[in-house]
């Protein structure tokens, strides 16, 4: 039994992890909450179902073209509409509520096209799972972790260790001096929300292996993972035990709370730590008055 | 013509939503998405209020104002610490968390169930029972609301709310206990908007939660930016645009859940619309993020 909650803690840990360090990387270059981020998972996991349950392709296929489809979403929505706010010199209050609509766009563009009932892919189904010490743990899940578990490796390398990865970090800081010294600062935001979004589009097509698909499905994780971002503390590290936290905490939770307060203790997480410690795990402030 | 009627109540009431959350987004420059929470507050206390224990109307009113505005610095408080964006998260998170107590107190709030049998108003003896005694009833309540935004937003307080949100760091060099204004202007904001939750659910006689959930907030959020923030006319002409242009939908005989989505994608491209080409709304004077 207790070894069962670990291991559900622990999956639920992995997947608010993906969605807060694909939430993250747009963010750390852009400087805008990005509602878009919820619509990536919701488009992958339509994708993924069409491909795999209508018209019969292989799951894997399906997938790669769902993540596919995610980095297209990311890269089409910062060409046609934040680069050109952008140079509309819009702040990060104008784009947060830009994001905010195109969300809702985009939420009930899919409803419309894919109606509200739940949908779900039939594939993994007979693909049981493993015993793990005491617990179970199916299939999907596994590959959800081992998906965390990569891509924060490849990530961490790329963003540390690469010149577009300092490029990313130097567009964050300041996006103007940036440009300064020659880097291609639209590039390399559009390359962050491609990046960005398929990752979440990635998490998408993991989440439709697990539960079933509805057009409102990507708000959950997009929530998680900014507060995973706001409590770690706006850094890659952050992000990671800051979602760590709220997967784990939020699991564990349901111990002693029925289970539909999951998302409530998520943001009660979060006030606290606005209250308590609002620069979050890390410790670098997270905003800074200006005069 | 009752259709006519129920509409023009609808947009009383999101005149209320907007007028309120204007003295917070517009007037002081402070976005909350937390507004339906508030709506919702004053909804589920007066719906219970009058199941529970039959209490009146005006009673209902009252009580859902006092409990939203004392919820309101629970709100408020955490929120203030931060700024901007960080601010709008904030708020996020309490409208999540008080939906999520809507949806799940299963106990007090019967969760998605909803509460049924709310009775109609009845002030000294005045039965509502019509549209069109209610919406002389949501008119005068709109009146009022929008009264008292515009004599606080034009009195020295609102001046120092002005003041906050063009530079707050000036408003505090000036002596001006900012936080306070703050404060006191969510708990205003607060209030007027459990009003228009009380209205809602004596006149539609139903409550379940999903009337108060984010999309709530984004609506009233793009009513008063498209209508304009911190304008004199901006959250009226927003809640008359909003509220009536996807009525149009409903003559071309759509089925009522793709009349829905078009409404939500409306609103939503409306709002994209406005923030690129013109973040002050239709006739607004403040433009949000300089």
């Amino acid at each position: 039994m207790n070894e069962q909650v670990a291991i559900n803690a622990l999956i639920s840990g992995s997947a608010v992890v993906l969605a807060g360090v694909s939430f993250y990387i747009p963010y750390s270059i852009a400087r805008f909450f990005h509602f878009t981020h919820g619509a990536a998972y919701t488009v992958a996991a339509y994708v993924a179902f069409l491909l795999a349950e209508k018209w019969g392709f292989g799951l894997w296929t399906a997938a790669g073209a769902a993540v596919l489809a995610s980095c297209v979403l990311g890269f089409v929505l910062d060409r046609l509409l934040y680069r050109k706010m952008r140079r509309r010199g819009a702040g990060a209050f104008v784009m947060l509520l830009a994001s905010l609509g195109s969300y809702v766009l985009a939420q009930n563009l899919l409803s419309l096209f894919f109606g509200d009932a739940a949908v779900s892919i039939s594939a993994t189904r007979q693909w049981g799972g493993y015993r793990l010490l005491d617990g179970r743990i199916t299939k999907a899940q596994a590959l959800q972790f081992a998906v965390a578990l990569a891509i924060l490796f490849v990530l961490w390398l790329t963003l540390k260790r690469t010149k577009t990865g300092l490029s990313m970090q130097a567009v964050g800081q300041d996006a103007n001096l940036a440009r300064c010294v020659g880097i291609p600062t639209d590039r390399i935001i559009a390359l962050g929300f491609t990046i960005g979004y398929g990752l979440a589009g990635l998490a998408g097509v993991v989440m439709a292996l697990n539960v079933d698909v509805v057009p409102t499905m990507g708000m959950r994780p997009m929530m998680l993972g900014m507060v995973a971002m706001i409590v770690g503390g706006n850094t890659l590290t952050g992000t990671v035990c800051g979602a760590l936290l709220i997967g784990i905490a939020s699991h564990l939770g349901v111990v002693w709370l029925p289970t539909q307060w999951q998302d409530a203790i998520a943001f009660v997480i979060l006030i606290l730590f606005l209250l308590i410690r609002p620069q979050g795990f890390v410790g670098k402030p997270v905003k800074t008055v200006t005069v | 013509m009752e259709y006519i009627l129920h509409v023009l109540v609808l947009v009383t009431i999101y005149t209320v939503l907007a007028v309120s959350l204007d003295l917070l987004a517009g007037q002081t420059g402070l976005l909350s998405i937390a507004h339906a929470a508030f709506y919702g507050l004053g909804a589920y206390a007066s719906a219970l209020l009058a199941v529970r224990w039959g209490a009146g109307f005006l009673l209902g009113v009252f009580g859902g104002m006092v409990f939203a505005a004392f919820v309101s610095f629970a709100v408020s408080l955490p929120s203030l610490r931060l700024h901007d964006d960080y601010f709008v998260i904030a708020t996020f998170g309490f409208q999540m968390i008080l939906f999520s107590i809507f949806n799940n107190w299963v106990e007090l709030t019967r969760g998605p169930l909803g509460i049924p049998g709310i009775p109609q108003a009845v002030i000294f003896g005045w039965h509502v029972d019509t549209h069109g005694k209610f919406l002389v009833l949501s008119s005068v309540f709109a009146a009022l609301a929008y009264l008292t935004v515009w004599r606080l937003a034009t009195s020295p307080f609102g001046r120092v709310l002005h003041a906050i949100r063009e530079d707050e760091v000036f408003a505090k060099s000036l002596g001006k206990n900012t936080l306070y204004f703050k404060v006191a202007a969510f708990a205003v904001s607060a209030a007027l908007a459990a009003s228009a939750g009380s209205l809602y659910a004596h006149y539609i006689t139903y409550i379940d939660p999903t009337s108060f959930s984010v999309m709530e907030s984004i609506l009233v959020i793009s009513i008063v930016i498209i209508g304009g923030a911190g304008s004199t006319w901006g959250p009226l002409i927003g809640a008359v645009v909003l509220v009536t242009l996807p009525e149009a939908l409903r003559f071309i005989g759509l089925p009522s859940s793709v009349a829905a989505n078009l409404r939500q994608i409306f609103y939503g491209a409306l709002l994209v619309f406005m923030m690129m080409f013109r973040p002050r709304g239709l006739v607004g004077r403040y433009r949000f993020g300089r």
